[in-house]
């Protein structure tokens, strides 16, 4: 369980003037629940990853990870996939799968069949020997999911993992991370700028709005599961939340809109 | 080539499909120009060879500029004497143990410098005042210090390499993507994993720069000792041959140290290509 305690973060720019970027943000992810936070760029979101991570200090409340106060970085059963895929680039598919293998230890046959098995199950079964030079972008991004879900972490963060990809290859992959969760439940705090992604992924739909963003509201996603991504959009319980949810965002859209005239 | 054309189309695949590479015709034509290229390169050598044998004796008198011939000749029997090998043997050391000691203590200060930042703030500007010597100047100063052997000219050679090396590395550990590392923290890796898996690969562009970079130069600081004071060495040899107007021994010593500096850019370039075997594959983001 992730519990965010009236956390605020304050950032100082270069010329000494403090920012609120947070504020009194409160939200609870359960075990094994998939919380998508959404919110318009600029209003935190990110950051609230990085804080729950321990990637920055927090500048008010506390964050509980396991019922305990998270300081410094957190590394014990957490995964993390960011925006870019990050993988290393001197390493080869396989290597790089099995690397969070090596960190914990794991005697070398063994690491070998795990990653084997985590490659072929995210569709990268052919090019275990490749670079990831050599691989599109979604492919980069396949690799880096199956690296996470090898060493099995109770819990995985994800900030805007599909944010740089096109349509097609974004919706095949928001059905393959699905799958995967379905069959291995996780915790996964998921962060997006995307309403239709959140809405099509989510357990929960937290929104964060406001400058600092704060939470504006919880949402329950009620539609079954299994969901077929590509065909939501369609059933009106979908157009519903989309509604619902955009209210919530709106007033945020407008600022920054102000701002960028 | 054709390997890598190849790996390069199949780099350009559709999520989750190859994309068969293309059969190559244009290899055929790189081939033609290859050759093309290969033929006006031995042309422009010959015609200059072809000025220089002209205009030796007949222009310029042949105690200034020697000739093609003449130093070819003279070339071929000093390879052949012991004394030469002897002179070879004694710059090769200098340049060796020279090259070694500024590349170590180049890359060791590098990674110092990057990675702490209080370090860096108070030494960069020193450093780069330090750099700021011409460091031909230090040589009396080396002669002082190491003496006639060869530890002057080692000594010599290291200072030079090391600020390359020194820059080179700095100026890596700059361009280590900081989310890397973050990411290997939450994976749990410790500070040693770190450094060998992300820290040494991500510097490895800027390390073999630098090792290539740092052949000449070391060669450089080696000759300038040579030539202030020394009984043996190739600069010792040309610095002689000069004072006895041996033009075409002069220019078979050069030879030489050419030879001497592509065969250690070679050796450079096959270490390259074995640990950079990855990057010629295409880069990652």
């Amino acid at each position: 369980m992730l519990e965010f305690r009236n956390v605020s973060k304050r950032f100082e720019t270069p010329g000494g003037q403090e920012v609120s970027v947070l504020q009194d943000v409160s939200f609870t992810v359960e075990d094994d629940e998939f919380c998508v936070v959404v919110g318009p760029s600029g209003c935190g979101k990110s950051t609230l990853l990085n804080l729950a991570l321990g990637l920055v200090p927090i500048s008010g409340g506390e964050i509980l990870h396991g019922g305990k106060k998270i300081e410094g970085i957190v590394s014990s059963d957490v995964g993390y996939i960011t925006q870019d895929a990050n993988l290393l680039p001197w390493s080869t598919v396989l290597e790089n799968i099995m690397t969070p293998l090596e960190i914990r230890g794991i005697p070398k046959s063994e690491r070998r069949t795990t990653a084997k098995e985590w490659a072929e199950s995210v569709g990268l079964g052919k090019f275990l020997d490749f670079y990831p030079g050599q691989l599109s972008g979604g492919m980069q991004k396949r690799c880096s999911i199956a690296r996470t879900m090898a060493y099995d972490p109770a819990m995985i963060y994800m900030d805007e993992p599909f944010g740089p990809l096109d349509a097609i290859t974004r919706t095949i992959l928001q059905e393959t991370l699905l799958g995967l969760w379905q069959t291995r439940r996780k915790t996964i705090l998921f962060i997006t700028h995307d309403l239709v992604e959140a809405i099509a992924l989510g357990d929960t739909v937290v929104v964060i709005n406001g400058q600092p963003g704060g939470v504006r509201a919880r949402i329950p996603i009620t539609l079954p599961r299994p969901r077929e991504i590509r065909h939501l959009a369609a059933s009106t319980d979908f157009v519903e939340l989309h509604t619902k949810i955009w209210s919530y965002l709106e007033p945020g859209v407008d600022n920054n809109l102000g701002e960028l005239v | 080539m054709s390997t890598r054309t190849q790996v390069r189309s199949a780099a350009v695949a559709l999520d989750g499909e190859i994309v068969a590479p293309k059969t190559v015709s244009k290899s055929s034509r790189d081939r033609k120009w290859r050759l093309k290229v290969s033929i006006g390169q031995v042309v422009a050598i010959l015609l200059m060879l072809g000025v220089w044998q002209a205009i030796s004796g007949n222009v310029i008198p042949d105690y200034l500029i020697s000739s093609p011939t003449g130093v070819a000749s003279d070339t071929i029997n000093l390879i052949q004497t012991k004394t030469m090998w002897n002179d070879i043997l004694t710059t090769t050391q200098e340049l060796v143990l020279g090259y070694a000691i500024g590349v170590v203590f180049g890359i060791l200060v590098g990674v110092l410098m990057g990675s702490l930042k209080y370090v860096s703030s108070v030494f960069e500007p020193i450093i780069a005042g330090i750099n700021g010597i011409p460091k031909i100047a230090l040589a009396p100063l080396f002669l002082l210090w190491f003496g006639l052997g060869i530890w002057s000219k080692v000594a010599q050679a290291s200072m030079i390499v090391f600020f390359v090396m020194y820059y080179n590395v700095y100026m890596g550990m700059l361009g280590i993507s900081p989310m890397l590392v973050k990411l290997f923290q939450v994976m749990g890796a410790k500070r040693g994993y770190v450094a060998r898996k992300v820290v040494l690969p991500s510097l490895s562009i800027p390390i073999f720069a630098g090792l290539k970079a740092c052949v000449p130069f070391a060669m450089i600081g080696v000759i300038v000792g040579e030539f202030i004071a020394a009984d043996k060495g190739i600069g010792y040899f040309v610095l002689q041959a000069t004072q006895q107007f041996d033009s075409a021994g002069l220019f078979s010593g050069i030879i030489i140290m050419v030879a001497m500096v592509l065969i250690g850019m070679g050796i450079v370039t096959f270490c390259q290509n074995r640990v950079l075997a990855w990057q010629r594959l295409g880069h990652g983001k």
